[in-house]
């Protein structure tokens, strides 16, 4: 195992520790308050015999730290009554104790079948998931544990922010890498690993950190540096780290293209320039077409826009932003017809996606085509109220992010 | 049929199809059929590169109908020049504390100056940009060590003090620096510039020595100069100047008074903001059921730009009967219903009232629908 896959999990085996220790102690903390108390909790005269000495058992062993016999006695209780929340919890999380992923995957998706609304349980679920490599049911389990929330359990919410945060980036989903790891700024102390993620997400690299190449790892903490010191705003750190960055890796086109996106913030005509170098030694930087592209848009000059967008759908036709400005450019331009086109395949491919609902609208509304600009506004209008967003995310599983920013598979 | 009577008749259609072809050319929507018009195109957030104004009193000397009021409106206030600041001269002595650091705004001749101390160490800068008019407040734009900062304090007229600026952070400062205000990044800086004065913005570079306080006549119309050199050669004034009036009902929400008073095109960063997104009425505006690009439904259907804001409900009402029908009367052909309790003060009910106390004031949502009693406020 290489040095970052180990980190990852030291980390994450160091938040399961605190996640554990609380269980053990206090396991109601770690719960939905709306949920009932555990059925141990509350003896009846329903109670099963084989079922409480299991448990007792399974508790015993399992402060007493002897986590084989606590599994056996776990596995016998839960035969008995499969629908014990706390023993799916406390199996789980034994066997994540014990690097047993797979069985510990099953025993949590077990408790969130039971408790859909239990976040820790989700979170948890997710990190398995990260272990045994199904890296897409890892996201969307840890989204779902961040938008339940972990009950104050801060050390189990960032290792699953930051667990999230690298699958987006492996997926190349890096503006959403980004966002998740702003998050880590309101920390004030956060170690190297946060740099490596953010290096990797402003080099656009879709890697894990130990998949990324190791004779690019130097390249990957300087631009860490650059992309912390841009997130947290503090813009002349952010400048000298981005000077260091080019004066070392002129050649490397993310670089500028990050750069660019800095500065898109500062000046926009450097922003231009770094983009165009970009797209000088990278001619197919599909990104850097679509920032151009919207700049141009922003300035009114959508005959630069055009081919760049028009360019950008060409080399990455599900990418919906492309669409969007394509559009956009398009109705601007008076090619009413065509930007509708566009922007319909835009919805299609990002159908929870405000923006493309609201760029629908517009162009529905000057094609004359009222009741379709009325759906849309109307779809708009509920894709806004957030809350009905995380309800629906809690419900289904999927986090709203997944569903907008993600290219449609088909 | 007479062949004096067939070249009459032909004169007669041929005149009709000129008078038909300048109507539509004067007063015909921006865009037609979705063709981008040949018509001068302003975007106030893109100032080309060289761009000269003239200033409003060239303006005012013809168009004297629209000048004549405007002072008194709120986006002709939207900045003060600080030395002859209403609000800075009416409250010249302004103090706050937040936790351990005590501000204050105090006048010193024509000249306000903001401090912030946390007992040990005192900031302390002259005031040289203030937005916003007082109605509601007046935020101030400082400049310290070359970079330019929000003040994380503002003027609230409702109580005649300061607070926490609307949008800040609603808790004591980390930092005697962040209790000081917030670096605004140089975007930032020029949307505040291009939307609270005129001139200061050109080809994105900030000219702050050439600032024209609050909205002007060139900040919506574009720059005065070729539109009357235009006229004086005895052409058509249109061609030659921006018209936002003539904009089609969408474009001119969303796309031109949305550039300031933000649309639904920030949807994301507005949708944060959760009921303070209040104040920005063209996203507002966007979501209700009866929005679309009728003509009827923009801004300036109900807002003349040229007057002062209309505090009397009963003005909007003709503005809601131009698409709805009265109670009692059938909907005719095109007409949206009646209400079915109400004939008048339509925005009283239709258009709630939201009191936002972070901003001391109480604003209109201009998201139009049937509130439901009890109902959460729609983001």
């Amino acid at each position: 195992m290489t040095a970052p896959i180990k980190n990852i999990r030291i980390l994450s085996s160091l938040a399961l520790a605190l996640v554990i220790g609380q269980v053990f102690t206090t396991p109601a903390q770690t719960r939905s308050r709306k949920r009932p108390a555990p059925p141990t909790a509350q003896p009846t005269s329903q109670q099963n015999p084989s079922f409480d000495n299991a448990a007792k058992l399974a508790e015993e062993a399992r402060t007493a730290g002897r986590l084989d016999e606590a599994i056996a006695s776990y596995t016998e209780a839960l035969r008995v009554r499969p629908k014990w929340p706390d023993g799916w919890w406390y199996l789980g999380a034994i066997f994540y104790e014990k690097d047993q992923y797979s069985q510990a995957r099953d025993a949590f998706k077990n408790l969130v079948a039971l408790e859909p609304k239990r976040g820790p349980a989700w979170g948890m679920l997710g990190l398995c998931l990260f272990q045994t490599r199904e890296y897409e049911p890892a996201v969307i389990s840890l989204q779902r544990g961040r938008s339940l929330g972990f009950d104050g359990n801060q050390e189990l919410e960032s290792v699953v922010r930051y667990h999230a945060a690298l699958l987006y980036i492996r997926f190349a989903q890096f503006e959403i890498g980004y966002e998740i790891l702003r998050e880590f700024l309101r920390v004030s102390n956060f170690g190297p690993k946060i740099a490596e993620a953010f290096g990797l997400v402003l080099l656009r690299m879709p890697y894990l950190p130990n998949e990324a190449p190791a004779d690019k790892r130097e390249e990957i903490l300087l631009a860490g540096q650059a992309g912390i010191s841009m997130a947290a705003r503090r813009l002349d750190q952010a400048r000298t780290a981005f000077d260091s960055l080019l004066e070392r890796y002129p050649n490397d086109p993310n670089v500028h293209y990050s750069y660019g996106v800095f500065q898109l913030a500062q000046d926009a005509d450097i922003a231009l320039k770094e983009f165009q170098r970009v797209l000088e030694l990278d001619p197919q930087h599909q990104p850097a077409m679509v920032q151009m592209a919207f700049e141009y848009l922003k300035r009114d000059q959508y005959n630069d826009a055009l081919p760049l967008a028009e360019r950008a759908v060409q080399l990455e036709p599900k990418m919906y932003p492309a669409r969007n400005v394509l559009g956009r450019v398009l109705l601007e331009l008076g090619q009413v017809d065509r930007a509708v086109k566009e922007l319909e395949e835009g919805v299609r491919l990002a159908p929870s996606s405000p923006e493309m609902h609201f760029a629908l609208a517009r162009a529905y509304a000057r094609a004359g085509r009222k009741q379709d600009a009325d759906r849309e506004r109307q779809i708009f209008r509920t894709l806004q109220d957030k809350g009905k967003q995380e309800d629906d995310a809690a419900r289904t599983g999927s986090a709203p992010i997944t569903n907008t920013q993600k290219p449609n598979p088909e | 049929m007479t062949p004096r009577f067939k070249r009459s008749a032909l004169i007669l259609c041929v005149a009709t199809l000129c008078a038909l072809v300048v109507v539509v050319v004067i007063y015909g929507p921006e865009i037609v059929n979705g063709q981008a018009s040949t018509r001068p195109k302003w975007n106030p957030h893109r100032v080309p590169a060289g761009t000269e104004f003239i200033g409003d009193q060239a303006c005012g000397e013809c168009h004297k109908k629209a000048s004549l009021p405007y002072p008194a409106t709120g986006m002709s206030l939207a900045m003060e020049a600080v030395p002859n600041s209403k609000v800075l001269t009416q409250n010249p002595h302004l103090t706050l504390k937040l936790g351990s650091y005590s501000y204050e705004i105090k006048r010193e001749g024509n000249q306000s100056f903001y401090s912030v101390t946390d007992g040990k160490n005192t900031i302390k800068v002259p005031i040289n940009y203030a937005l916003g008019q007082g109605r509601m407040g007046q935020t101030y734009v400082l400049e310290r060590n070359g970079n330019l900062y929000e003040s994380r304090v503002s003027f609230y007229n409702e109580i005649k003090g300061l607070d926490y600026t609307l949008g800040s952070p609603q808790v004591v400062p980390a930092s005697l620096e962040e209790a000081f205000g917030r670096l605004l990044e140089n975007a930032e800086v020029v949307k505040c510039f291009a939307c609270h004065a005129n001139g200061a913005v050109v080809g994105q570079k900030l000219q702050l020595e050439k600032i024209d306080h609050g909205v002007r006549c060139e900040s919506c119309h574009g720059p005065g100069m070729p539109h009357i050199v235009a006229v004086k050669e005895g052409e058509p004034g249109y061609k030659s100047v921006f018209n936002p009036g003539r904009l089609s009902g969408d474009d001119q929400s969303q796309q031109f008074c949305a550039k300031c008073h933000r649309g639904g095109d920030e949807f994301s960063l507005l949708q944060s903001m959760g009921l303070n997104n209040v104040r920005f009425q063209p996203y507002r505006i966007f979501l209700s059921k009866c929005y679309s690009d009728d003509r009827n439904i923009r801004c300036t259907a109900c807002h003349n730009p040229h007057e002062p804001l209309q505090e009397d409900t009963a003005y909007y009402d003709s503005r809601c009967l131009a698409c709805h029908a009265l109670k009692g009367q059938s909907v005719a052909q095109g007409s949206s219903p009646a209400c079915p309790v109400a004939t008048k003060d339509c925005v009283s009910c239709h258009m709630p009232k939201i009191e936002l106390k972070a901003a001391h004031f109480t604003f209109t949502d201009h998201y139009i629908r049937i509130v439901k009693p009890g109902e959460k406020y729609p983001n």
